[in-house]
């Protein structure tokens, strides 16, 4: 039995590193430039041969890396060819991660993760230009 | 009521004692109380391990890394605050041990030579390091690890050496709790002086053995042991070295132990002999350790903001590189050794010059042996700063065990605590401030009261000109305390 509960337990754990993208790549660009507080998200979504792919129920989790994070969400709207947007509230500053989920047209799930670092606080004044994140990640 | 402190450190206060509470007292005097807490300890380790081997690879959905890095330290400088040295009384690590010596007895003691805190002082400031370096607060897989090797080297030396060898001499945790509980309310102590006076067979020490049958050759059997870490009660003198491990209350034949109400941090005013420590005023190696508690609550609140990102990126540009080893390396050696070195000489130096001693052969002696004896006074304020740390990491993140718990149990199949809920967290930045604050300024009373008590000591009529320099150290450090504290924090460096 406790066998059984090992193998479940490593079973499940594994499960948790497979691939989850469905050869999905999302290419992201904020606006303004990532910083706490709120920002305008753009996601495009290609297939494995780099085309545009029609996916459906795209969300976002923007979260961070360490204990006692808790996770920003965010619905994406459909600007249609795979472009959606959304707007994100980072609330500290430092490396963050981003998860873009939804399905693709033939109903299956999709996981991206992408690094967006460096998100820093604002001075005030600051008014911060449109940057792409550095580079879709898986 | 008088606050002034006895000789031995045992200012007049409420009787209140945790052995005379209802159901508390009933459970703390079983026998088996602490091997209790032992196990539902080890248990949750042994949990932790697996999830962090094996569950989510994000540190912000793995239990492992939740439940050590934000609750079980926050939980540990809460214990202290409120009660005494509550983790080492639960300790996990010393179950295996016990399990150990059932099959086999170490016989070594621990060596003479090592017998101080040097390598639990290193080990601490390791400790510190490698949880910047390794990023440990982010990685499920290495807090898991780290669980694991602090098991290890438990049983290793407590499987070679005698008594509690691991917890006096080597457990960094151990040794920050030493110097925290310095500060908390509650200690160990004989509930009646006169009582001991009159013990002859020093149980608490010695332990308890069973009488030998009439014509037996052989040597009596232990059937309850004393102190292992060495602590003669009539002449223990506050928490330091003290695990709350009670044998001493299942010891004593005469039921005079008592875990009593006291006034924090009356320890670090008075400078009496104490049993298996001597004078804190001898014990260079402990001072060391309480200046290194302090200066490296500092640097471990640097390490979450921003500033030290910026000053990383320089010292990576200057020095032409990027190595996380050497540029960390570098700013703990300045942090935990350089800096507290210039700041506490220099403070010892100018207090000694101030309060009337004339500059003569041995003056840097002199200076030693104040520094030595002063820098017990930033226990407060390093209690203070890391309370105030962990205290916002547990407080901001209080409910965030819920959604974690929930997306454990769906992981394995269990749906009764239903979808994870991730967006609960905890209290709000802006509502952990004051509290931070608080525990600053709480610490900077105490580092005041306990230098003006030390100045007075040593000093007499010169009480103040020795009392300034020393209240003007405490000040910059809870400046900076509060400044670090005030800067929004900022999370780096866990992709590499």
């Amino acid at each position: 039995m406790l066998l059984a509960s090992g193998a479940a337990w490593l079973t499940g754990a594994c499960s948790d590193s497979t691939d989850r993208t469905q050869g999905i790549r999302a290419a992201l660009r904020f606006e303004p430039a990532p910083h706490v507080g709120t920002v305008h998200c753009t996601v495009a979504l290609t297939d494995a041969s780099g085309d545009l792919a029609a996916c459906t129920d795209v969300e976002l989790e923007a979260t961070m890396n360490h204990a006692g994070m808790v996770p920003v969400f965010a619905s994406a709207h459909p600007e249609g060819d795979g472009v959606f947007t959304s707007t994100l509230e980072f609330t500290m500053g430092g490396d963050w991660i981003l998860f873009v989920r939804g399905k693709t047209d033939d109903g299956r799930a999709f996981e991206t993760v992408s690094d967006v670092p460096g998100v820093r606080h604002l001075p005030k004044t600051a008014a911060p230009d449109s940057v792409p994140a550095p580079g879709p990640g898986e | 009521m008088s606050l002034r402190p006895s000789p031995h450190g045992h200012t007049a206060l409420p009787r209140l004692d945790w052995l005379r509470l209802p159901l508390i007292g009933g459970f703390l005097r079983w026998k088996h109380a602490r091997l209790g807490m032992q196990s539902v300890m080890a248990v949750l380790a042994a949990l932790l391990v697996v999830e962090g081997l094996f569950g989510p690879e994000l540190a912000p959905k793995n239990l492992s890394t939740l439940l050590v890095w934000v609750y079980w330290r926050g939980a540990l400088v809460l214990g202290l605050l409120l009660l005494g040295n509550v983790f080492c009384m639960g300790c996990p690590l010393m179950l295996p041990r016990e399990l150990f010596r059932r099959i086999r007895e170490p016989r070594r003691t621990w060596p003479r030579v090592l017998r101080r805190k040097w390598i639990g002082l290193g080990l601490f400031a390791l400790a510190l390091f490698t949880y910047e370096w390794l990023d440990l607060w982010a990685s499920p897989a290495a807090t898991a690890w780290a669980i694991i090797a602090y098991f290890a080297a438990a049983l290793f030396v407590d499987a070679l050496f005698r008594g509690a060898s691991f917890c006096k001499w080597v457990c960094p945790v151990g040794q920050f709790n030493f110097i925290a509980s310095t500060l908390s309310p509650f200690e160990v102590k004989a509930r009646d002086h006169t009582v001991c006076q009159s013990c002859t067979t020093k149980d608490c020490i010695k332990g308890t053995f069973e009488a030998p049958a009439a014509a037996s050759t052989t040597a009596p059997r232990r059937v309850q042991r004393g102190c292992e870490l060495d602590l003669f009660l009539p002449a223990k003198v506050g928490n330091i070295d003290c695990t709350f491990c009670l044998d001493c209350v299942h010891a004593c034949p005469e039921d005079n132990v008592a875990v009593a109400l006291r006034l924090p941090a009356e320890e670090l005013r008075v400078d009496p002999m104490r049993s298996g420590l001597g004078r804190l005023s001898n014990r260079s190696d402990l001072a060391a350790l309480t200046v290194v508690f302090a200066f490296g609550a500092l640097l471990n609140a640097f390490g979450m903001v921003g500033p030290v990102y910026a000053l990383q990126r320089c010292m990576a540009a200057r020095l032409g590189t990027e190595s996380d080893f050497v540029i960390l390396g570098i700013l703990f050696v300045l942090g935990l050794a350089v800096l507290p070195l210039i700041t506490v000489g220099a403070t010892a130096w100018l207090a000694d010059r101030k309060s009337g001693q004339e500059p003569q052969a041995g003056a840097l002696a002199r200076a030693f042996s104040h520094a030595r004896r002063f820098s017990f006074t930033l226990a407060p304020l390093g209690f203070g700063v890391w309370l105030a740390h962990y205290c916002f990491h547990f407080l901001t993140g209080l409910w965030t065990f819920i959604p974690v718990a929930q997306h454990a149990a769906e992981r394995h199949g269990l749906s009764g605590l239903g979808r994870p809920q991730w967006g609960l967290g905890g209290l709000h930045e802006a509502w952990v401030w004051p509290i931070e604050v608080g525990f600053v300024l709480f610490g900077l009373i105490g580092s005041l009261a306990v230098t003006w008590s030390l100045a007075e000591r040593d000093f007499g009529v010169h009480r103040a000109r020795a009392f300034r320099p020393w209240a003007g150290l405490h000040l910059v450090y809870a400046c900076t305390a509060l400044w670090l504290l005030a800067q929004p924090m900022e999370m780096r460096g866990t992709f590499l």
